[in-house]
């Protein structure tokens, strides 16, 4: 009684800041990224801690009074800002992981990777409260454009080059977003993001841009190359944001559709092989994230209320978890300057508090019972089991134990433990300890108390994970995986850690690709002068059409699939020839 | 391959880390589990599950290892060699199937050191 009185009193005194309600988060994040950009290092620090905080508090405003703000565009009206539970959720849930992550960079003196920080953050904001595609695919092209700093800022020849094909990767997700978003338009004469589902070529254009964000099968080359090249900071903004958007929309326009249960999967499971067999071990940690990204995307497939819940109530966990294995790894990899696992071992002699901080990390993704992992995960495989997907159950069981023998035991064990690398380093600054620390009280805290999460969750529910079969079950699944460690390891079996890389999808476009170019340009010679010579002439004539197409789109709206599909075809064009010019240079 | 040899101090506590397992299995006859799927009712089953599912994911990934696996420098091949330096050198000696790769394992570069003060 007295709490929810606190709570109602509070709620009427936060309505009092209507107007920063009405302001769109992003706009705020923006602001704040100008800031950073033309002040020096302690006032920007201050204003990055800041901005969160300042974030958070416009949540519960926006909680307390739900707008609507709406801007009109030519004829269209955009909805910038739409606020359902499900979009603050998500928006808490990155204003929490900018708070930490802002934190853990603290001592990072660079301009570049603050500005990205505040732009990346405000643009995943923006993404999460549009109410409809047009909005969307703004902000999901601005999170391209601000997270290739992070990659950019490590400033080596190799991460110009990774940072390009990330940025390809990505603009072509929300040129497909477009279209197929226009086309949708065409089709039903509005622009609203609710349910799309898979009735029309729309609706399959946009699930691929959403997928290809999610890393989807196929499209997961860009997660596992982007986040190990990215810097200690970096990798923890990129693995906390960019994914979750896409699960997000993917939770908020495919809800059900049976397809993405086989596809989430397939998600949990291939993943893990690689793990395996992985030496660099933020890679590992970038396969593990698809594995758990499979979980979720699972749950929205099976579509139930519990299946949904535990899909968002998994992407939460997992921002706060995954971020403290990669802040953990990247303070290995700062203290160090290695991060590969045959060239580690040892470290809790010099490093025990990150030691036992990311063995929190993996106790949580491996979703030991008290741990965060557990509250959520536990719903999403009943919600499987309960809609009789019984090899699908099979498949996550299998994708359960083998997270906890890759994330779980791999990334501490040969990181810490295992052989004596002769390494010494300190432990990590206190900056990195604390942000750190933070993710490892919620992690316990939700594990414990999963009330607390389940009441922000967008469908009423009832479920408690803590009923002793689920409970004796998980445990014997976890406890005899890492059994299989033991014993594999003890017989000598265990595959050794060694240099090297594993041919996975980025070999089609890494090699596949500029192979073949190399290969047959030298033969082609002179036709291939006149291709090229031939899609400039062409891509000029486009252009004609394109400004043509922009005429009509004023004049008329019943042109507007022609002038979409002018604009995809030239900048898919553009990028094409764009990247096969730097994968040849 | 022969069996690694274990110092005491680890012995003793995978000692009770086999108590401990035990102790799960055996709790399958304590704890009447309320079970959804048939499978769920055969004894012992999700710690055979976890088992033979690890064990199987390993043996299947070293497999894998045959088809994917390449030296280290295979996607840098392109690159002019002045931007390698020479790395620090360390212990390769665990890598046991690594001889192949020590070719290329001086080629990589270790992370120049970043140039941050503590806060």
């Amino acid at each position: 009684m007295m709490e929810s009185q606190i709570i109602l009193a509070s709620l009427d005194w936060i309505a009092q800041f209507r107007v920063l309600a009405v302001v769109p988060p992003a706009v705020l994040y923006f602001l704040a990224a100008l800031l950073v950009l033309w002040s020096g290092h302690r006032v920007g620090r201050v204003v990055m801690l800041l901005m969160p905080v300042l974030g958070m508090f416009q949540l519960a405003a926006m909680f307390a009074i739900k707008p609507n703000v709406t801007l009109s565009l030519l004829d269209m009206s955009l909805v910038v800002l739409r606020v359902d539970s499900l979009s603050l959720l998500f928006a808490l849930l990155f204003n929490i992981a900018a708070l930490i992550g802002v934190i853990y960079a603290l001592h990072v003196r660079d301009r570049l990777q603050s500005v990205s920080a505040m732009c990346y953050v405000g643009s995943a904001l923006g993404a999460v409260f549009a109410g409809d595609l047009l909005t969307l695919f703004i902000f999901w092209e601005l999170l391209a454009l601000s997270s290739v700093g992070f990659i950019w800022a490590r400033r080596r020849p190799e991460s110009m080059a990774a940072g390009m094909r990330y940025l390809l990767v990505q603009i072509v997700s929300g040129l497909l977003l477009l279209a197929g978003a226009l086309y949708l338009y065409e089709q039903t004469g509005s622009l609203v993001f609710n349910h799309i589902g898979l009735d029309g070529p729309a609706g399959w254009l946009i699930l691929v841009a959403f997928g290809i964000k999610c890393g989807f099968p196929m499209f997961h080359g860009w997660i596992t190359e982007a986040y190990p090249a990215a810097t200690e900071a970096g990798a923890v903004f990129m693995a906390a944001i960019t994914t979750k958007v896409a699960v997000y929309a993917l939770a908020r326009g495919f809800q059900g559709e049976e397809l993405l249960v086989y596809v989430g999967v397939t998600m949990t499971c291939f993943p893990i092989f690689y793990a395996v067999i992985e030496n660099d071990l933020r890679r590992v940690l970038a396969y593990s994230m698809i594995n758990q990204l499979g979980f979720m995307v699972c749950g929205i497939g099976v579509g139930t209320t519990l299946a949904v819940n535990g899909a968002i109530a998994h992407a939460f966990n997992d921002v706060i978890f995954k971020g403290l294995l990669f802040m953990s790894m990247g303070a290995v990899l700062l203290q160090t300057g290695r991060i590969n696992a045959s060239e580690l071992g040892g470290l809790y002699r010099t490093m025990p508090k990150t030691t036992v901080l990311c063995i929190v990390g993996a106790m949580s993704i491996s979703a030991f019972p008290l741990f965060s992992g557990f509250v959520s995960k536990a719903m999403i495989v009943t919600a499987v089991l309960e809609e009789h997907y019984e090899w699908v159950w099979l498949a996550l069981l299998f994708a359960s134990a083998g997270v906890f023998h890759h994330a779980g035991i791999k990334i501490p064990y040969f990181a810490f433990f295992a052989h004596d690398s002769g390494l010494r380093p300190t432990e990590p600054p206190t900056n990195m300890l604390i942000a750190m620390t933070i993710s490892a009280v919620l992690c316990i805290g939700i594990g414990v108390f999963p009330l607390v999460l389940y009441q922000m969750l967008p469908f009423d529910m009832v479920y408690s994970p803590y009923d002793a079969t689920h409970v004796l079950a998980q445990l014997q699944l976890l406890w005899f995986s890492a059994l299989a460690f033991a014993w594999l390891n003890l017989r000598g079996w265990y595959p050794p850690e060694i240099r090297s890389v594993n041919l996975d999808v980025d070999w089609l476009f890494r090699k596949l690709v500029p192979g073949v170019v190399s290969v047959t340009m030298p033969h082609l010679g002179r036709i291939g002068e006149h291709l090229t010579f031939g899609i400039g002439q062409g891509l000029q004539r486009m252009g004609g059409f394109l400004a043509r197409g922009l005429v009509v789109l004023v004049g008329q709206a019943t042109s507007i699939r022609l002038m979409a599909m002018y604009l995809v075809i030239v900048l898919m064009l553009y990028l094409f020839l764009d990247g096969l010019m730097m994968l040849v240079g | 391959m022969s069996k690694v040899t274990v110092p005491p101090a680890v012995k003793r506590l995978l000692y009770v880390f086999y108590g401990l397992a035990a102790c799960l299995v055996l709790a399958d006859w304590l704890i009447h589990r309320h079970v959804s799927h048939p499978a769920e009712s055969v004894f012992a089953f999700y710690p055979l599950f976890g088992f033979v599912a690890c064990v199987l994911l390993v043996f299947a990934a070293a497999a894998m290892r045959r088809i994917v696996m390449r030296p280290p420098a295979y996607y840098e091949g392109a690159e002019p060699a002045d931007e390698k330096s020479e790395d620090v050198a360390f212990s390769e000696s665990d890598d046991v199937d690594g001889q192949i790769l020590e070719g290329e394992a001086q080629n990589r570069r270790v992370d120049p050191s970043p140039g941050e003060d503590g806060p």
